[in-house]
């Protein structure tokens, strides 16, 4: 049985309504009052692993040169695994948003600001839900690992090259097909080289396949043999 | 047939090829746990509660499917029946990001019934579960257009069932929202949205084929083009759907004496403890006075017409429509 923090929707009015975080530069979450806004779950089968996950972010934040995108974006591709792997939590608690707010809030308020500091939205980054995948930055990083883990083949090679381009994931982790794991897969390995122009284009010839196609039906060689002769037709006409 | 289903409409004119919309009807015979303990659905609005059991690890859902004789026109003469496709039943696990296939009849299949148990874990579960049948091409139609030319195309499908595996949650409006496909639900296709009132569990349906709408109201609680425009769409629906609440709260109470259902009760408290009460009944308002003047108004013709108009101004204070709107004009002005 483990023991899983949850803040509160009471402690996330607290950061809504606070003068200055995250607006203000140097801020920093209101920890004592947050701390009175805690619940807890007990979980079986659950486990994070607050050791490795500390050790991974505080090595990526010092290898990681923060100032430039593309090395956000890389190491976001080379954190999802390990967060994914270190919150070993069911979806179902994955699915609290509380759980999430307290992870970003209480425990990694500095990893998160680092991260998204030069980006709008900052607070979408510690209190969105796992709804917009792409808000609550631990979430975004376990959801889009999970999505995206070949359990088959037990490896994230997908995850990498999901995370490893920002308009690629950003697309999946907006899209309603992220659910169906195959696409989310299918989209990883089929266009993680491709421009983001192409990616747009291909996406948006995608998605309106999907009033017609039904998506469930399909396994990933197919999502992925579609997504090639989209692509295919896409070049040819640019 | 199975015992709970509803007709639908028999096509569906948005498909660009023949397409049998109601064609499949889904019905749910009962439910398990963990090989245990059985419960009923709720047939009238096609769910399966599931939070009123305690602990349980798995639940079964037994029922069937049943493809109607409409399954004909979305095939050419020469391609059955037998027909080249599979029966599904489509399970979107929202929350949990969860979406997946349930095989109920391999290809090729006819017209009957055939019967659906699907067993889920409840760790992969939370909120509500959808489950949908539909009809799906295995192989490329040699006549093509005007029938569904390519495999993998959905031909046919039906209404769904909804699993609720927590309570509710309520929304800031106090009602839920739930995403339905319109077209395969019977009601009007090109509608938003649509509020169900007339059941002990009131909710706000919204059709799901707009994603940009859903989008918006499924984002989260926090700041940003999205969230700040789910406040005003969420403002702008309350309006007409607390209309109706009060006009069938108090059709219920003068024709009963008293509200039926909790639903209703927890509307005339809401009115005689908010502005809603003051606005519309005056400073000293309470529950007795709410029964008493929603009683008296809707039973007379002329008091009913001032009713609906007080009630008009009432619920848009009340929901702080014209706050949200200036908010969101003043914050997303290019």
């Amino acid at each position: 049985m483990t023991t899983i923090h949850v803040l509160a929707d009471s402690g996330q009015d607290l950061v809504k309504s606070h003068d200055r975080f995250p607006a203000e530069e140097d801020s920093e979450p209101p920890t004592d009052e947050l701390e009175n806004h805690l619940r807890t779950l007990e979980v079986d089968e659950a486990n994070i692993d607050y050791d490795r996950l500390n050790e991974a972010i505080e090595a990526s934040m010092a290898v990681f040169d923060l100032g430039r995108r593309r090395q956000r974006t890389a190491m976001d591709s080379n954190l999802a695994p390990i967060v994914h792997q270190c919150i070993d939590v069911p979806p179902r608690v994955a699915a609290v948003p509380g759980m999430w707010h307290y992870l970003t809030l209480l425990r990694y308020p500095d990893f998160i600001t680092s991260r998204w500091s030069q980006d709008d939205d900052l607070q979408e980054k510690f209190l969105g839900t796992q709804k917009d995948l792409y808000s609550n930055h631990l979430a975004r990083l376990w959801w889009g690992a999970h999505l995206t883990y070949d359990e088959e083949e037990d490896h994230y090679l997908a995850t990498h090259r999901l995370f490893n381009k920002q308009r690629l994931v950003n697309y999946v982790l907006d899209s309603s097909f992220r659910r169906y794991r195959p696409a989310a897969i299918a989209f990883a390995e089929e266009l993680w080289d491709e421009s983001g122009t192409n990616i747009t284009s291909i996406a948006k010839r995608f998605n309106n396949s999907l009033s017609t196609t039904q998506l469930e039906a399909r396994s990933k060689d197919q999502i992925r043999d579609q997504l090639g002769k989209i692509r295919d037709h896409v070049e040819s006409t640019s | 047939m199975p015992a709970n289903t509803r007709s639908s409409k028999s096509r569906d004119e948005s498909m660009p090829y023949h397409y049998a919309d109601g064609c499949l009807q889904f019905g749910i015979s009962g439910f398990s746990f963990d090989g245990g303990d059985v419960g009923s659905p709720d047939y009238d609005d096609r769910t399966i509660p599931l939070y009123d059991y305690g602990d349980w690890s798995e639940v079964t859902i037994e029922g069937d499917v049943t493809i109607g004789n409409s399954v004909e026109r979305v095939f050419p003469d020469d391609e059955g029946p037998p027909f080249p496709a599979e029966l599904i039943v489509i399970v979107d696990a929202e929350e949990t990001q969860l979406r997946f296939e349930k095989n109920v009849a391999d290809p090729p299949v006819s017209e009957g019934s055939y019967d659906v148990e699907l067993t889920l874990d409840r760790s992969l579960l939370r909120g509500d579960v959808v489950m949908t049948p539909r009809l799906v091409r295995t192989e490329p139609c040699r006549e093509g257009l005007p029938y569904a030319p390519n495999d993998g195309m959905r031909v046919a499908g039906g209404e769904s069932w909804t699993i609720v595996v927590d309570h509710p949650t309520k929304d800031s409006d106090g009602f839920p929202f739930v995403y339905r496909d319109f077209s395969q639900d019977g009601m009007p296709p090109e509608d938003l949205v649509h509020s169900f009132s007339k059941t002990p569990n009131p909710k706000m349906m919204i059709n799901d084929q707009n994603e940009n709408v859903v989008d918006v109201l499924q984002s989260g609680n926090t700041y940003g083009f999205r969230p700040n425009m789910k406040r005003l769409l969420k403002a702008d629906f309350g309006v007409s759907l607390w209309i109706q609440l009060v006009v069938l709260t108090g059709t219920t109470i003068a024709e009963a004496g008293e509200p039926e259902f909790d639903w209703q009760e927890g509307v005339v408290e809401e009115i005689s403890e908010s502005e809603l009460g003051t606005h519309l009944f005056g400073e000293n308002v309470d529950y007795e006075i709410v029964v008493s003047e929603l009683s008296d108004r809707i039973s007379d013709p002329s008091k009913l017409r001032e009713l609906i108009t007080d009630l008009c101004e009432a619920v848009q204070l009340y929901q702080g429509y014209a706050e949200d709107l200036d908010y969101f004009i003043q914050e997303h002005s290019p």
